[in-house]
């Protein structure tokens, strides 16, 4: 007995300390939420005059841009290959690369061929190639569409970077005089152009939804008017000069309306003109200041701001006119909000103590998340695919673009003009 | 029955008039003589007393028989005294008798006393000597006793040495079997002494084996949370979790490793439905390369060479 006991202590003992085969599993919960390092190498170009356009830097910045990436500096390559075979994996695992972008220019006619491959450098495989022609002044389009692709394949985000945004600047002339300038530029800022300009103000441009039209605020006859401007053409049409506030043009996501304000009638109210048959109606009907009208998705509301509360808090109705419903109740100030594309967040600027700061609200549960640390913060606006807000901060006693991630963790400035650059507006992805 | 107690008297009635019929002629058959007076002798015959010649008769031969008789007496006295005559001298005859027998019983008497008293001496005497006889047989059974007895002491004294002797032989013995007992027990305890020796050193041994392979396993299980600690550490620094894409994903990857860590390979066995999130948690083990493996090849072999991470984000 004692010495089956005893065998079977030593047994139990053995099996102990060889408890079988059983395949550890680890968990991993946790990860970084970080950009992914990732190198985008000078595009080859054999030929000796140069490209006006560096593909690869433009995708660099792009990428860098969108917040979800840390681009590797063009200094710390160990080597710029340009084709499949010459690439060593080896090397930019050293860099700690977890992605590699490679890719040549070839002159093809009176084009060019764009070529690029995207890696996957641990795995050492090929995630995606592909092979374009584009003209000369397509390239630095080409190389949006190189960004909006590789960030598609890597984040499942929807690339914008071929899209436009919309901004005013402000110079000051050397008459003293200021000069307000509308402008629409690539999304990273190039190739801006001039839309309309005015000794006197310019204000609050708004896409019409397919992008190809333009509504703003001109004060060019000395009063307010709400001018419609198609890009491709130029041409123009004032839609609205009422005596008072004519302001804060917003489309409607049919496109066929337009929500605005006006103070015709008394204080600024909300009214939607139908852009067909130019009717007008009226939404709000209020003592207090009701303004910034901005649709939901679906085109069923109408969010604005109003201090009818006493303080500037955002407030929705029917965009058939009826009862408004406040949505914003923690803050001094709530004001300028705008719906997301997917309608779950409303981005606005939110004051508390008297900085003004760029916030996220989820619809649901109305929780506010304040994504910026400026003090003057202004002019939210989402980008088409809902990861980035632009808006417009103070930097150094003047007005810049900004961008910011909509988890809050990625902000940088966009420098690219000079003067001021006010209300910026992202265009739709087309 | 009913019938006959029904007719019962007329029964009677008719049996008993047949019986007196039959009577009647019987007595009629048996009455064929006269009655005829009878004319009986009376007392006044007896009270008519007739003295008749018989009683002279009587009368003369009773005078005839007193005379006779007279003289009979006289003889009869006659006889009488001749017989008191005769008694007397019978009865003289018998007193001499009687006292010759008296004197001869007598003489008869004393010789019987000196016989008796000679008798009596004799017995005395004999029972003098019959005492002596007796005392000295006494003595000599006494004697003769005391010999038996003192034989019988012998004999029982020696039959108490022999005892003596079976006792001590018995106690010699017993002594013995108790010496050879002790012996035996000892040699028992010694033997299981020794074996519990045995035993103890074979689970000295075996407890040493024991806490050694107890010491290796912890070691082992120690170094495996270490290094599972470790590789999660390591795993979680290189992994870039998706922005905005993570919420309610996981995916199981597999890896295959060389001793040294390298990870030779990493397949994702269930994934999250997402490639970008597979891709990411893929790339996050390859990255962590080399993983921090336990140095015991025999625990990489028997644990790290394959194992699989679950990535499923908090």
């Amino acid at each position: 007995m004692t010495r089956l006991l005893f065998s079977l202590i030593l047994f139990s003992g053995l099996v102990w300390s060889y408890p079988g085969k059983a395949e550890i599993s680890i968990e991993i919960t946790k990860g970084v939420e970080i950009a992914i390092p990732l190198a985008v190498v000078p595009f080859g170009w054999e030929q000796p005059h140069q490209l006006t356009v560096d593909v690869a830097d433009v995708i660099q910045a792009d990428l860098s841009r969108s917040g979800f990436f840390k681009v590797l500096p063009e200094r710390d390559m160990l080597t710029q290959p340009s084709a499949t075979e010459q690439v060593r994996f080896r090397n930019w695992q050293a860099l700690g690369q977890d992605y590699l972008v490679i890719g040549k220019v070839t002159p093809a006619m009176n084009k060019y061929q764009v070529q690029f491959q995207l890696f996957d450098v641990y795995k050492g495989e090929q995630l995606m190639g592909y092979r374009m022609d584009v003209t000369q002044s397509e390239l630095r389009s080409a190389a949006h569409h190189i960004s909006d692709m590789v960030l598609e394949k890597l984040t499942g985000k929807k690339g914008v970077f071929n899209s436009r945004i919309a901004y005013v600047t402000t110079h000051k002339q050397r008459t003293g005089k200021r000069r307000y300038q509308l402008k629409v530029a690539d999304a990273d800022g190039f190739q801006p152009k001039t839309i309309a300009e005015s000794s006197e103000p310019i204000m609050s441009p708004g896409w019409s939804p397919d992008g190809k039209q333009l509504v703003y605020v001109s004060f060019e006859r000395r009063r307010a008017a709400i001018y419609l401007q198609t890009l491709a053409s130029g041409k123009r049409e004032k839609l609205t000069g009422y005596k008072g506030i004519n302001g804060a043009p917003a489309f409607s996501p049919d496109g066929k309306k337009l929500a605005l304000t006006l103070s015709r009638d008394g204080s600024p109210d909300i009214y939607v003109l139908d852009l067909r048959t130019r009717k007008l109606q009226r939404i709000t009907r209020n003592y207090a200041i009701d303004t910034e009208p901005s649709w939901s998705p679906d085109g069923n509301h109408i969010i604005f701001t109003s201090d009818r509360g006493g303080k500037p808090q955002i407030y929705s109705i029917p965009s058939t006119g009826g009862r408004a419903t406040r949505l914003t109740f923690s803050g001094d100030y709530n004001a300028g909000a705008h719906y997301s594309k997917d309608g779950s967040q409303v981005v606005m600027v939110h004051a508390n103590r008297g900085d003004y700061r760029i916030a996220l609200m989820d619809v649901k549960t109305g929780a506010i998340n304040v994504l910026t640390g400026g003090r003057l913060d202004e002019s939210p606006s989402f980008a088409p695919n809902d990861t980035m807000i632009l808006f417009a901060a103070r930097q150094g006693g003047r007005s810049v673009l900004s961008a910011v991630s909509v988890d809050g963790s990625m902000q940088q400035h966009l420098v690219f003009d000079q003067g001021e650059i006010r209300e910026p507006a992202w265009a739709p992805a087309l | 029955m009913d019938l006959l107690q029904k007719y019962s008297l007329s029964l009677v009635l008719s049996v008993a008039m047949h019986a007196l019929i039959i009577v009647l002629f019987a007595l009629g058959f048996t009455s064929p003589e006269p009655i005829k007076e009878i004319i009986k002798p009376t007392s006044e015959i007896i009270q008519a007393t007739v003295l008749d010649d018989q009683q002279v008769i009587a009368e003369a031969k009773r005078l005839q028989t007193a005379e006779k008789n007279k003289h009979e007496v006289e003889l009869d006295r006659q006889r009488a005294v001749n017989e008191k005559q005769q008694q007397e001298e019978a009865r003289l005859r018998q007193l001499q008798e009687r006292r010759k027998q008296e004197e001869q019983q007598a003489k008869k008497l004393a010789e019987q006393r000196k016989k008796e008293e000679a008798q009596a001496k004799a017995l005395v005497e004999k029972r003098k000597q019959q005492e002596k006889a007796e005392k000295l047989r006494q003595a000599a059974l006494k004697k003769k006793q005391a010999e038996e007895t003192a034989r019988l002491e012998k004999i029982k004294q020696q039959q108490r040495e022999v005892q003596r002797q079976l006792e001590l032989q018995k106690q010699r013995a017993a002594e013995q079997e108790k010496q050879r007992k002790l012996a035996e027990q000892k040699r028992q305890q010694k033997i299981l002494a020794d074996q519990a020796a045995a035993q103890a050193r074979q689970e000295a041994v075996a407890q040493q084996q024991q806490a050694a392979a107890q010491a290796l396993a912890a070691q082992q299980k120690q170094a495996t949370a270490s290094a599972t600690v470790a590789i999660q550490q390591k795993v979680n620094n290189h992994w870039i979790r998706p922005l905005n894409t993570s919420k309610g994903l996981n995916c199981t990857i597999q890896v295959k490793l060389l001793s040294s860590g390298d990870v030779m390979e990493a397949v994702v066995i269930r994934s999250s439905g997402h490639t970008i999130f597979d891709r990411s948690a893929e790339n996050a083990v390859r990255k962590a390369s080399p993983l921090p493996v336990p140095e015991d090849k025999q625990l990489f072999a028997r644990k790290f060479r394959t194992f699989t991470f679950v990535f499923k984000p908090e």
